[in-house]
């Protein structure tokens, strides 16, 4: 755009001078046969077209370079601004990995550790409960044990009586009965 | 309660029996009112019945009395029972009044259960043994009970002797048991 802005008036001076001249030019080419000293007008046409094409074009042209290298150059800067500040955000976040790396070494270190610390509880707390399951159940089974052998005993006995009291209903006669009786009175005078 | 309430009422009729040296006729008297109110419940319920008033209650009890020609104390004992609304507890004192002029008396209650009918001998011997272990004079209630199987069993008061086959039977049921 600068480029355009200085440039333009050395164009627009060159378009004037080739205004000015373009009637001989058409003139000469319409009527004359060209000669040597057309020859030479157009030449010194020419360079007055080109000296004054210099003249106007010499400094925007040359601030158009400078400025372009200017550019460049500051292109440059930030490129390489921008290439340190990434390297140095790199760095940073490289850092900042092996940090987190070492954070994560450590979680895990006493993640383990806590690991087996309460794996060794479990272990204990396991222990203890199946050494009292086992206890509860050694109760339980002399607990069972013994209701078995009170309910043996006791079927034992009721069937003992059992017998026997239909062994001495068999055998029961009056006899027998008065006998009882009489036994009965006779302690009755020894209680006394 | 009524047990201690119909301990007192006998406790004091026994005091004016006593001292009227009546004491078995009023339990006589008191046999045959206990038995007559038992044998007519009509009359017990009319005497509970709340929507007869007293004067009538007393009306009919002294109507029974008349009828029953019981003694004048038996006559005012029954009437201030049935004066207190407690006329039901009749057979209660008459059983109280029992015991307590067997007590005075020297004479006890033997209840005797066995498992077959006794001869009138061992009736005897019996009743001889156990007067002299109690020291009055026995009268013997008996119960056949063929399920004690053998021997004999006496009550008299609260002193229990269990001489039976059965009971023999339960005490070594119970030595196997304890093992």
């Amino acid at each position: 755009m600068k480029f355009a802005r200085t440039l333009l008036p050395a164009l627009a001076a060159g378009a004037v001078a080739l205004l000015l001249n373009a009637p001989q030019a058409l003139a000469a080419e319409h009527e004359h046969v060209p000669t040597a000293m057309d020859l030479v007008y157009g030449a010194i046409n020419l360079s007055v077209l080109l000296g004054v094409i210099f003249y106007f074009a010499r400094k925007p042209v040359a601030r158009f370079f400078r400025n372009s290298a200017g550019e460049q150059r500051g292109g440059y800067d930030d490129a390489v601004n921008v290439a340190q500040q990434t390297k140095a955000e790199v760095e940073a976040q490289k850092k900042k990995i092996a940090e987190l790396e070492g954070e994560l070494h450590r979680m895990l270190e006493d993640a383990r550790g806590d690991a087996a610390e309460e794996r060794e509880q479990l272990e204990r707390d396991a222990a203890a409960t199946g050494e009292r399951i086992k206890t509860q159940a050694g109760i339980q089974v002399a607990q069972e044990m013994n209701k078995a052998r009170l309910a043996l005993r006791e079927q034992l006995a009721d069937e003992t009586v059992r017998l026997a009291g239909q062994l001495l209903s068999s055998r029961l006669d009056d006899e027998r009965r008065n006998g009882l009786v009489a036994e009965y009175i006779s302690q009755l005078e020894q209680g006394s | 309660m009524s047990g201690v309430i119909a301990q007192r009422y006998a406790r004091a009729l026994m005091n004016l029996a006593v001292q009227g040296d009546t004491v078995e006729a009023v339990a006589s008297e008191l046999d045959d009112l206990a038995d007559a109110m038992l044998e007519a419940p009509q009359l017990s319920a009319f005497l509970a019945d709340t929507r007869v008033s007293r004067a009538q209650k007393q009306e009919v009890v002294a109507e029974v009395l008349r009828q029953s020609g019981v003694s004048e104390l038996v006559n005012v004992f029954v009437r201030f029972l049935a004066s207190k609304r407690r006329f039901a507890l009749l057979p209660d004192i008459r059983e109280i009044f029992h015991r307590l002029a067997d007590e005075r008396l020297g004479r006890a209650q033997a209840e005797v259960t066995v498992a077959a009918p006794l001869s009138g001998g061992q009736e005897r011997s019996l009743q001889e043994k156990l007067e002299a272990l109690s020291g009055k004079q026995v009268t013997l209630t008996i119960t056949v009970d063929p399920e004690i199987m053998g021997g004999v069993i006496t009550r008299i008061g609260s002193i229990l002797r269990d001489g039976s086959l059965r009971n023999q039977l339960n005490q070594i049921r119970q030595s196997i048991k304890e093992g």
